[in-house]
């Protein structure tokens, strides 16, 4: 039973780690902007597709590719923000994510179009289970999955705690016009987080393509459990996301356990429901 | 000067309403010369492997069916949507080819979208006729206004338990079923006919589709150790799950339903990886006339043999062309009394439109016998049909197990 639990339990951990850096962006520029960004999910699919391109179609190597896939997704979230969001930035939250529905519509039509509609896959190697002692848990590349979500927090933790930018956007985080009469740049400030929220986004992509399949609906798929992920750990908090990313995806792979399988995307959202009827602003709000 | 320039003008205004009213009455005289059908087909999404080859053959019939002639006068035209296999594209689909295109019926649909359609269409007057919907939540409805020409799922189901029972030995299994229409069918008459035989189900999984992983669901599957796995799943769900199976070393043999074959999904597993996984098509008699008829066009229109509901949707359109041509017109109400009557006996059996056409114009009853078998419809519209169970090979090819004929599955 306990092996059992374990196993469940690394398995929740992988899903928490994809989480983690398909939410991080989201929250960041809910964070900067104050608008939720709905489109956020299609950039973890033009990363999936990114890596398509470099890995399988090219035959590119995979570190190079990842590198690449990262750098063009940043690009492809910076190129987003300033030709759809900028110039609309003060019309308001509504506007913002409307238009952000509107040009999810339209990444998502371009995806279909460029990568066609059918699945793909990167196809890389397929590692067997690790054993210990007769217990099995998971395979080598998911438990690359879970140190590459453990990386990305602790560089996340230290670009927000060390670096004169993430200090500049914490406080622009927490007061957005005492930040700017202090003299902080807002605009190059939006720009690197635009291009981490789409390099975030893009390493989640490619951690998509290792476990499963890439298809086109791929980043409306995610949306979801991302939208679900920040409000748990309430919204433009970056480290009750961390949390929250966690914990949804133990509710779905050790909830099973307990409750029937196919309710393990709903385990999700029962979580998220019991924990804003006892606190509406999200578990972690700040 | 004045009455010159509204001389003109009213010169201008008439001939541009003469032009509009031209252009207006040669548009209706060219509708009245043709009949609509509608065809809602997945040329996108999951099922995108085989709906481009679905809309083909419905093609290859109408073109057939216009190349004798049409029916009275008239010629078949096609009015195509993408179905994307989601029922939401299918109903968008369907509500913009009866009201707007104003198609007298409906070719081609899968499962979901029939179910999702077939009211709408029924309302309307508008038969649907698919090649491809197994769903067995359609084996008690429709009958009127919706037909099928490919087996119910039922069977399908039924087929799989018998072959893991009966050929591969498996005394247990568990079960992994996503949690759609056509898949969830097949799975439900898995498990009854397979409990019957006398086989167990150790564990029944669920899962949705569209998730990053399946990886735990995957592990209460075979945490009693089954000796043999059914995964109905669509495509890129079973890819997914059979690589995470892979991964985990689980061992069991594999089987999957009809939603899976060679080609696309051998690219999403990979050739190495697929090799021993079992799956099934719905199977046509290759030795009937009408097969080998249906076999040699094919493949000298495609260069390839046909694949999986190939001429069942093949049928479908013939059917729709022999129907009209009982009723002696073009309606959806012709089409609905009259199908029965030119598929089922009694009556002289034809093997082709051309057949079927010359009987029916000497005034005789014909008994439609397809590509895809007998083509005889129940009460609800229903065919029995035959299977095939099929295992990849090391190179990703289908290499053919077991042929179930039509009517051999009880």
């Amino acid at each position: 039973m306990v092996a059992r639990l374990i196993q469940h339990i690394l398995f929740g951990t992988v899903t928490g780690s994809i989480l983690v850096l398909a939410s991080l962006g989201f929250t960041m520029v809910e964070r900067l902007d104050n608008f939720v960004n709905i489109s956020h999910g299609q950039l973890l699919a033009i990363g999936a597709y990114f890596m398509l391109l470099f890995y399988n179609i090219l035959g590119w190597g995979f570190i190079i590719s990842v590198v690449l896939t990262v750098f063009l997704t940043a690009l492809m979230g910076l190129l987003v923000y300033k030709v759809f969001f900028k110039p609309i930035l003060h019309f308001g939250t509504v506007t913002l994510i409307i238009t952000s529905a509107g040009v999810g519509t339209i990444l998502n039509g371009a995806i279909e179009y460029i990568g066609g509609p059918d699945a793909h896959a990167l196809n890389l190697p397929i590692f067997k289970i690790i054993k210990i002692g007769g217990f099995s848990l998971i395979s080598k590349d998911y438990f690359g999955i879970i140190i590459v979500g453990i990386i990305s927090i602790v560089i996340i933790q230290l670009f927000l705690q060390k670096t004169k930018m993430g200090k500049a956007f914490r406080a622009v985080s927490s007061n957005r016009s005492l930040a700017e009469t202090k003299g902080i740049n807002l605009g190059s400030l939006s720009t690197l987080i635009w291009l981490l929220a789409g390099g975030t986004a893009g390493l989640a992509g490619i951690l998509l393509g290792v476990v499963g399949s890439l298809t086109p609906d791929m980043g409306w798929n995610q949306t979801m459990f991302i939208m679900s992920v920040a409000v748990l750990g309430g919204l433009g908090n970056i480290y009750g996301i961390m949390i929250a990313s966690f914990i949804v995806g133990l509710t779905m792979d050790v909830g099973i356990l307990i409750f029937p399988s196919g309710y393990k995307p709903a385990l999700a959202f029962a979580i998220i429901i019991i924990a804003l009827l006892i606190k509406p602003e999200g578990i972690f709000e700040e | 000067m004045k009455k010159k320039e509204i001389l003109k003008k009213v010169v201008v205004i008439s001939l541009s309403i003469i032009l509009v009213l031209v252009i207006f009455v040669g548009f209706s005289l060219a509708q009245e010369k043709e009949i609509r059908i509608g065809a809602i087909v997945d040329l996108s999404g999951p099922l995108s492997q085989f709906g481009p080859d679905w809309l083909k053959a419905g093609e290859m019939a109408a073109k057939e069916i216009n190349s004798l002639g049409g029916l009275f006068g008239q010629q078949i035209k096609l009015y195509v949507e993408d179905g994307k296999t989601d029922v939401e594209e299918g109903v968008k689909a369907a509500k913009k080819l009866i009201p707007i295109n104003k198609v007298i019926a409906i070719y081609g649909p899968t499962s979901d979208i029939v179910i999702g359609i077939m009211d709408f269409c029924a309302d309307n007057k508008v038969p649907v006729i698919s090649g491809v919907s197994g769903s067995s939540r359609l084996d008690k409805i429709g009958g009127k206004y919706q037909y099928r020409t490919c087996p119910s799922d039922s069977y399908e189901g039924v087929a799989d338990a018998a072959f893991a029972y009966d050929e591969l030995g498996l005394k247990n299994v568990s079960l992994i079923t996503a949690d759609e229409e056509g898949t969830l069918s097949v799975s439900g008459a898995f498990k009854e006919t397979y409990e019957k035989l006398g086989g167990k189900i150790l564990k029944d999984v669920l899962i949705s589709p569209g998730q990053a992983t399946y990886m735990s669901s995957i592990q209460l599957a075979f945490e009693p150790k089954p000796e043999g796995l059914l995964l109905s799943a669509n495509m890129d769900v079973a890819a997914t799950v059979i690589k995470e199976w892979l991964r985990a070393g689980y061992g069991a043999k594999i089987m999957c339903g009809s939603d899976i074959g060679p080609g696309k999904f051998v690219d999403l597993v990979g050739k190495k990886n697929v090799e021993g996984v079992y799956y099934t098509t719905i199977a046509s008699d290759p030795n009937t006339v009408s097969y080998k008829s249906f076999d040699m066009k094919w493949r000298a229109l495609t260069g390839s043999e046909p694949g999986y509901g190939v001429p069942n949707c093949y049928d479908a359109m013939v059917l729709y062309g022999l129907a009209i041509q009982a009723a002696g017109k073009a309606t959806g109400e012709g089409i609905a009394e009259n199908m029965h009557k030119v598929a089922n006996p009694p009556g002289v059996k034809v093997y082709s439109f051309a057949e079927g056409k010359e009987q029916l114009l000497l005034g005789n009853d014909i008994d439609y016998e397809g590509a895809s078998g007998p083509c005889d419809f129940d009460e609800y519209g229903n065919v029995a049909g035959g299977f095939s169970k099929y295992v990849f090979d090391s190179n990703g090819e289908g290499v053919l197990v077991k042929y179930y004929p039509a009517g051999s599955l009880k």
